[in-house]
This record gives C-alpha cells, structure tokens and sequence, in this order.
C-alpha cells in the first residue's frame, strides 16, 4: 500500500469528478466546454495511474487538444440564441434525469464493488510496441475499418456543414 | 404419277379463291372474279386428269379394286379419334365420285364465267356491290359439292353437306336487303323481305331433311362402328348388318337360370338406316313433302338457281342414294317389313308426277324451271329407288348440264327483260353501291318476284295473287313473247335445252329418261313406267308453253320489246352448255344403236361400281345395260311430242296480251289449284308454321306464368332472406368491425402522447429500461 | 501500484463519471452540452477498459486495443454530431433539442 500513488489517485480522481460536474453544472455552455477539459485531463491522469501512457498521450491529444476545441469552436459558432446567462440550461425532466443517474451510479456501483482478483503480472515492459503490434496484428481488419469510418465521418461531417 | 393421289386438291382450289377472295381481294371485283374461276379452271382440268387417268387404267383395275373391298382410288387420313374407332377424311374416287367431279367443274366453270355477265362486271354503274362476295360463295359452295362427292365417308359427307346447306342460304338471301312488293289494289306495295325469307324457309326445310341424315349416320357409325363407305360396303358389314336390330328398351338378360324376355321393340338396323339417310335426300333433292323451299328458293340470283337448285346440290341428294345404293339394296334384300327402296321409288314417282303438274301453271319462268327441276329429282329417285341405278345417275348427270343451260337462259331472258329498267335507272342509284342493307342499287323493285313472297305470317299465300299481271315484273313469261328475234343465241340454246328436257332423241334427255323407262318396263314395273311416261309429256308440255310464251308470237310489253342479247360472258357459256346439253346423251347410247359412237360407255363405266357392296364376292354389273326398248322409247317420243302439240294448240295459235288470262284458267278450280302448288305451303303455314307458333306462344304463356312464377317467388324469399341477412350485417358484423376500428383508434390516439419528438426523453425511457431490467437481475442474482 | 489502489474504486470513479455524464445528456437543453455528457459517459467507459487491462489481463492488450478505437469513434461522433448541429441551427436558428421535435405526434 503506497499512500503517495493512493492519494495522487484520490487527487486525480476529483479532478475528473469536480470537472464533469463543472460541465454538467455550468451556467453557460461555454464554460461547460472549460470545466470537459478539465475532466478530460483528469482522465489522462487516471491513464497514467494505469501505466497506460500511450492512451494518455492519446487522450491529451484527441480529447483536449481536438474534441474540446471542436465542441467550443461550436458553442462560440451557435453562442447567439442559448449563449445568454440565466436562462436555464436545463430541460423540464432535469429532476427525473437526476434520478435516473443517480440509481445508475448505485447500480454500477453496487456490481463494480466486490472481490476481483486481480492478476499478478505486470504488462510488458514496452507497452507500446505491444500495442502496435496488436493492431497491425490480430486486429488489423477493426484498425483499417475505423480508419475507413473515420474518413467517412470527415466527408460527411464537411459535407453536413456545407453552407 | 397418279392424279388421283391429289383429288384432295379438287375441293381445295375453290376453297382457297373463297379465302382467298374474303380475306384478300374483298376490294377488287374483276380480280376476285378471276381468282374464283381460276381455281374452278384448276379444278376442273384436275378433275380431267383423274377421269382421263381413270378411263386409262381400265375397268380391271376398278373391278380388281372392287373384289379387294376398296375404291379404286382412295385415300385416307386420320381425323378425329372417337373411342375405339377414328372418324378418318379422305377422298374416295370411283366411277361415280369422278364422273360427279368432272360434270360438277364443268357445269361450275360455266356458271362462273356466266355470273361475271349477270353480275353486270362490264358495266360498272350497275355491277352488283357484293360482286366479291357473290363469287366468294360460289367458290364455298363448289368447294362443298366437290368435296361431298368425293368424301370417304359419311361424316366428311354432312360437313360438306351442310356448308352446301350454309351456301344455299347465303346464294338464295344474297339479295337479302330487297324490298319485295305485290300487286293490291292496283297499286304496287312494298310486303316482305322474299329474298331472306326465302333463304330461311330452304336452311329449315332442308334442315328437317338432314335431322334425319344425320340420326341416319349416327344409327350406322353405331351399327357398323364406322361410316367410311370402303367398310360399311364389304359384303361381310352389310350382311351382318341385315341381321341387326335396334333395339329400345331392356335387353334380354339370365336371372338364375331363368330368361328374362326383353321389353321394347327391335326395328331392322339397315330398314332404319335407309329410310334416315332417304330423309336427307328428300330435304336436299326437294322431294314430295320437303319440296316447298326449291322453288321459293328463285328468289336467289339465277346463276345461283342453275348451280345450286338445278344442276348440282339438289342432285346430292341422289347422289346420297346412288352412293349409299348398297345400304339400300342390301335393306330391301333383308326385307323386314318395310322395303326401303320401294319407299324411294314410291316417294320420287309421286313427286316427279306431282310437280309436274305443277309446272304447268306457273307463270315466273324460273319458277316453272324449279318445278321442272323438282320433277326431274324425282325421276332420278324413282329410278335408283325402281333399281335404274345406272339410269338414274346418267340422267342425273345429263339433267345437270341442261338444266343448268336452261336456268343460265332463263337468267339471260330476264337480264334482257332488264335492259329497258337498267337503261332508265337513274345514276343516283349507282352512286353508293355499298349501302347494300337498305336499298339495293343493281337489283330494284323491278327484278322482285312477287310471286315468290312467302310470309309465316301473312293471312294468305301472297305469292298466289295473280289476278292481274304485274307489267313490271321481268319475270312473268306473259310480259315476253317474241324474243327469239331479240335474243336469239340465248334462243337458240334455250331450244336446245328444252330439247334435251322433253325427250326428243339426240338430245341428252331422251337418251337417260329412256334408259330409266326402259328399265322400269323390262323390269314390269308397269305403273311406274306409265306414271312416268304421262310425267315426260307433262314436261313437253309446260316446257312447250314456256318456250313460246317467251320466244314466240309478238313482243307483249315494252320490256320485251326492248329486250337486248346478253353479254358475251353470258351467251358463251350457253353455248358451251348447249352444245353439251346436246351430245352428253352420246355417252350413254344404248348399245343397240349406239355402238357406233361411244358405245354404252356410260353403263360400262359406271356400272363398275358395284350396287351390292363390295368384297371378292360382290357381284358386278348386276346391272348390266338396259337395252333399247324400241316399243317403249317409241312411246315416250310420242308423249312428249303431243305435249309439243299440246302445247302449241293451246299457247302458239294466236297471239295473247299480257293481262290476258291463261286459256287453261277456266277450269278454275284445278288452276287455282295448281297455280299454288296443291296449296301445300298453306298447308304447312295452317300446320306447322301456325302449329308451332301457337305452341311456341302456348310454352311462353307456361314459362311467363309457372316457370316465371317460380322463378319470382323463389326471388321473393331470397329478398326476405337477404333483408334478415342485411340486419344482421348492419348492426352485428359492422358494429364488431366498427368496434374494432374505434378501439384501435382511441388506443392509438392515448398511445401516440408517448411520441414526445423530444429526443432526450426517450433516451431517459431507455435508461429507465435499463435500470429496472438491471435490478430484476441484482434482485434475482 | 495494483496493490495501491484496489479495482473497485477505478470502476466506481468511472461509475460517477459516467452517471454525470448521463445526466448531462438527459437534463441539458443545450445540443452541444448533451454532447458533452456523451463524451463524459464514452471517457468513463474507456477509464473501465483500461482498469480492467490493468487489473485482469495485462499481457493482453485488447483493453488498450478497444480504449483507442473508442478514442477514435468518439471523435468521428464529435465532428458529425456538431457538424449536424450547425446544420440545424442554419435552418432552424436554434440548437436546443426541445425545439427540434419533428418526430412529435
């Protein structure tokens, strides 16, 4: 038990918690957009207590470097009508939406909490040519696919946005 | 090469041109007239092929053909398979059926190139609008009586039969749209359609004949199993036939031991046969109480008179008996009861009496033709049915070529009786020949025969009136006189023709009504002979009275002195059919005298055919020629020339007008009677007609009362039914459809509130499903 | 480290985070903000894929595998999903999914 890696996790784990309340608690969507980065950083911080750092390299990169300046591009670009603050942000089933996650939350809880045992080794030293390895190995046809719906998503997303 | 394989194609060629002409060339009149004679000229020179080939090969090959129990030239083809046995066409040539062939296209041929004149093809103002048709029809009814002839078997006989029935209707009716007229009051009154009405009074006449033809074939095909003549003539088939009974009712049956009897009547198979197939010949050849349609049967154009009413389809009705002669034979030789061959003999004596008598009073020159014709028809059946077979057929074969010479010239006399109505025709007439139905440009009034109406429902016999003569109609013999001079070819062959039909020597007629005398006298049918002795100079006589109320004395109207020699196209065809008329007699010069020319040709060959049926053991020649009988051909000329007397003492001293009454109509009573025929149409309009329209309207009162009645009351319940049916419909069915349907609709109207459009609350409904499945699951884990 | 911190509390982390984002995506107004929740709910999938890597099946690295494509689909659903916002507030000058009920009854 090492009280250091444990608080750092503690410390990492608000981070993200505090953040996604943020976005869910914001008065206005742009500030939403600030307090997703925040979580999303947190994230990578939990990837790299899991000696994933590829990921959370990965996840600096997409989610915090591309996602989340997309999504505020978005909100700065659609700011005029639902930008103004104090109007509410949330709709008319916000109570029973509170409800529903929150009995979601106990319920992933209650089946996340019990006895795993966990495994005794230790990844591979170089994780990250063990990762590539896998994707131009065994999962060579899903990597090439989501390459090919990525490049679709891309047409269709220039195509969609097209004036 | 043997034509004879290719006799299929004497029938072909004229139905072909009738294709040909309907389907095709509708349009053009000379052509379709071309067609129609260009295949009678292939047929007819066909026909001479075969005959010629025949006459070639002999007697020893028909005889040896005869013992093998088949025709000499035969063929057959598989038709339609019926049970057991299969109903075969084919032709079937012997002497008969050739000779038959060869006269048919020669009379046919002449009669085609004569209609082209009549039809008026060189005068185009005035041809007749259905010119295509008419020649269409012609060629039919060449194809029907060609290939009757020469048919194998009975059946392939009544089809061809039966499109000459079709035929006759058509050629009779193919004025059908003239108005006919009669003469009351002394004014001129349209009364009737003539000319239809006459065709349907010959299709149903006839048609009672050819019940009988046809139950006739059905009993043989059912006694003999087949109708083909080779079979059904073997001496074997008739001899078993002559011991066979049709029975009616039960058969006779073993009941343990016991004989039950049978219950019904047995009738002689051949007897019955006989008489039915009799039936059709009667209908067909217009003998004693079926002849009433031949003569209204006029009313048809006369080149249709002279094909069809005078040389060729009423002769299929002896050609029936010449052909079936061994049935016949055979069924007399049984002799259960009734001897079949008397009942012809009897039946054709009386008629060709009967009409002769007729003939005398008529004034309508075809019309004195027709029951001339109806006389000759009965002295061919008289013959074949007294045992002339040979006779009968020769005088069959002489009647056709001068009678038609006569009918063709009594068709010239009336075209040039037309002359001065055609010449005043104005051209408005000419001007939409189409309009066939309503008015008929080519044949007005004025060719109508009054005399020729006959209407079911008219209160008197109106073709019976003539109290005073119709100065219009170009067929009365006392609008004519003196046309020799105007017409004197169609004369000339005229006279030719009556020579031949009266009987004076040389001339074909004497030579065959002798022959038939000859036979009846040697044979001692003594009654026969004298009845037809006194027949033959009845027919000098009103032959006598006819050739010069026509061609003698002095013109009596302005139609006759107007009158003009026919076209060409007409006179030559007399011509050739005088000629014909004259020397065809030489054929069958008796041997005695006539060894010189032919000798008795005629006999040899066509007694080749055998009259008791076929087989090694038929006997042939059974019939060998009946030899010139000096006393009785002596007679004969004698009675026929005091007919000539006769008539000439009567009619050709002095000159008559033509209102002027008949110098015999004093003896009213017998005029009158004979003027309308015994009054045997009224006879059969007071019987039949009127008979069958009281029972007709007798039936429609029952099926108006009883069977309506029924009929209604059973509609009345199924409405009282169908009123229930409806309540119950209307407010059970509906209302538990209509139920249905507003349930499903209130359901849907509550349902579709849940269809928010707002995305986030069914994502909400779905995480709701999540949770509660999921906690199924933890409270079940 | 796997003796530092026990399994259960990365998945109930990753719990939390992803009832968050839930209620993100079935209270917010704002098209973009449920967006948002979709991304926080994917993030705490993806946090699960790798603790359970981590803690189960390290040697194999199917969990990073599935982690990755997820990162990949998440941001093809990022670019389509506002592309089709802009879309919608082009034509119907609103991007709050209460307005956009063309699938009402």
């Amino acid at each position: 038990m090492n009280v250091f890696l444990t608080s750092i996790f503690v410390i990492v784990s608000v981070i993200t918690l505090v953040g996604a309340l943020g976005v869910v608690m914001a008065r206005t969507v742009f500030a939403s957009g600030l307090w997703l980065i925040l979580s999303f950083a947190g994230v990578a911080g939990l990837y790299v207590l899991l000696e994933a750092p590829f990921l959370a390299a990965a996840q600096i990169l997409i989610y915090v470097g591309a996602v989340a300046v997309l999504i505020l591009f978005a909100v700065m670009l659609t700011r005029r009508v639902m930008g103004d603050p104090g109007v509410s942000q949330n709709n008319s089933q916000w109570g029973a939406a509170a409800v529903v996650a929150a009995l979601m939350f106990i319920v992933l809880s209650l089946t996340s909490v019990q006895n795993w045992r966990p495994s005794t080794e230790s990844p591979p030293l170089l994780a990250v040519n063990a990762l590539g390895e896998a994707f131009l190995g065994p999962y060579l046809l899903p990597f090439e696919i989501v390459s090919v719906v990525l490049l679709v998503a891309l047409v269709g997303a220039i195509i969609l946005a097209r004036e | 090469m043997s034509f004879a394989q290719y006799a299929f194609l004497v029938p072909l060629f004229p139905l072909l041109a009738f294709v040909v002409i309907v389907l095709l060339t509708n349009r053009s009149k000379r052509l379709s007239s071309n067609i129609a004679i260009g295949a009678m000229i292939l047929s007819g020179i066909l026909s001479y092929l075969i005959f010629f080939q025949a006459i070639g090969e002999g007697s020893e090959h028909v005889l040896a053909a005869a013992h093998a129990g088949e025709a000499p030239w035969s063929m057959m083809w598989d038709w339609a398979p019926v049970g057991l046995s299969t109903i075969q066409v084919g032709t079937y040539l012997d002497p008969l059926s050739i000779i038959m062939i060869v006269m048919v296209t020669t009379v046919g041929l002449m009669i085609f190139w004569y209609s082209q004149g009549y039809m008026n093809i060189q005068d185009a103002a005035h041809t007749d609008p259905l010119y295509a048709r008419f020649f269409a029809y012609l060629s039919l009814f060449a194809a029907g009586m060609l290939g009757y002839v020469i048919s194998p078997n009975l059946v392939q006989a009544i089809v061809f039969w039966e499109v000459m029935g079709l035929c006759s209707f058509l050629l009779i009716g193919f004025w059908f749209g003239k108005k006919t007229g009669v003469y009351r009051n002394g004014r001129w009154v349209a009364e009737g359609d003539a000319n239809s009405n006459a065709a349907k009074k010959a299709f149903l006449t006839t048609r009672v004949g050819d019940v009988g033809f046809f139950l006739g074939i059905i009993a043989l095909g059912a006694v003999a199993g087949t109708t083909n003549y080779s079979e059904v003539f073997t001496m074997g088939t008739l001899d078993r036939l002559k011991e066979t009974f049709i029975g009616f009712g039960t058969p006779t049956f073993a009941f343990g031991g016991m004989e039950i009897p049978a219950v019904g009547i047995a009738i002689p198979a051949l007897t019955v046969i006989s008489l039915l197939l009799f039936m059709g010949a009667v209908g067909k050849s217009a003998q004693f109480p079926l002849h009433v349609w031949l003569p209204d049967a006029m009313a048809g154009p006369t080149p249709v008179s002279a094909m069809i009413h005078a040389a060729t389809m009423v002769a299929a009705g002896v050609f029936l008996i010449a052909r079936m002669y061994p049935v016949f034979a055979a069924a007399s030789e049984a002799s259960h009861g009734v001897n079949p061959l008397n009942v012809v003999a009897a039946i054709g004596l009386f008629t060709a009496l009967f009409a002769a008598t007729i003939g005398i009073a008529q004034n309508d020159i075809k019309r004195i033709l027709a029951f001339s014709t109806i006389s000759q028809l009965g002295f061919m059946v008289a013959a074949i049915g007294s045992g002339a077979w040979v006779a009968g057929v020769f005088h069959m074969l002489t009647h056709a070529f001068f009678k038609a010479l006569l009918f063709l010239g009594s068709g010239s006399v009336i075209h040039g009786m037309e002359h001065l109505h055609m010449s005043h025709d104005s051209p408005g007439h000419a001007d939409s020949p189409q309009e066939h139905g309503s008015e008929l440009p080519h044949a007005p009034d004025h060719r109508a025969t009054p005399s020729l109406v006959v209407d079911a429902n008219a209160a008197a016999p109106v073709w019976a009136v003539r109290s005073v003569a119709n100065p219009d109609d170009p067929q009365d013999i006392w609008n004519m006189g003196g046309l020799r001079h105007k017409m004197p070819i169609t004369f000339w062959t005229y006279l030719m023709g009556t020579l031949a039909l009266t009987g004076i020597p040389i001339w074909a007629g004497f030579w065959s009504k002798d022959e038939i005398l000859a036979h009846t006298y040697e044979t001692h049918q003594t009654f026969v002979w004298i009845v037809l002795t006194l027949t033959a100079g009845l027919t000098a006589f009103y032959m006598a009275r006819q050739l010069i109320l026509v061609f003698f004395g002095q013109p009596r109207t302005a139609m006759a002195r107007e009158a003009k020699e026919s076209p060409w196209t007409m006179t030559m065809p007399l011509v050739v059919l005088a000629i014909a008329a004259t020397l065809v007699g030489l054929l069958g010069i008796p041997d005695r005298i006539g060894n010189f020319v032919f000798g008795s040709w005629f006999h040899h060959w066509i007694a080749l055919v055998p009259t008791t049926g076929l087989g090694p053991e038929a006997v042939i020649e059974a019939e060998a020629p009946t030899e010139m009988n000096f006393l009785v051909a002596g007679l004969s000329v004698l009675t026929a020339l005091v007919g000539w007397a006769l008539g000439y003492w009567v009619y050709g001293r002095r000159q008559f007008t033509a209102t002027e009454r008949d110098p015999l109509a004093r003896v009213r009573f017998a005029w009158n009677t004979l003027q309308n025929g015994y009054y045997m149409d009224a006879l059969y309009r007071n019987t039949f007609i009127r008979g069958s329209v009281a029972l007709s309207n007798g039936l429609a009162r029952f099926d108006q009362r009883i069977i309506d009645g029924i009929v209604n009351g059973v509609a009345r319940i199924t409405v009282a039914v169908s009123a229930v049916g409806r309540w119950i419909d209307t407010y059970i069915v509906d209302g538990f459809v209509n139920g249905v349907g507003v349930v499903t609709e209130e359901y849907g109207r509550i349902m579709r509130l849940i269809q928010t459009g707002f995305v986030q609350n069914y994502l909400l409904v779905v995480f709701v499903s999540i949770l509660v499945l999921s906690g199924i699951y933890l409270a079940l884990r | 480290m796997v003796e530092s911190v026990p399994l259960g509390a990365y998945l109930v982390v990753a719990a939390a985070l992803f009832a968050i984002g839930l209620y993100g995506a079935l209270a917010r107004r704002h098209a973009i903000a449920i967006l948002m929740g979709v991304e926080l709910m994917l993030n705490a999938v993806n946090v699960n894929l790798v603790a359970f890597w981590r803690y189960l099946s390290p040697a194999n690295m199917s969990g990073q595998v599935f982690a990755t494509f997820i990162i990949a689909l998440a941001a093809a659903e990022a670019a389509i999903g506002l592309a089709l916002f802009i879309a919608i507030y082009r034509s119907r000058d609103t991007v709050s999914v209460e307005e956009v009920n063309l699938m009402k009854w």
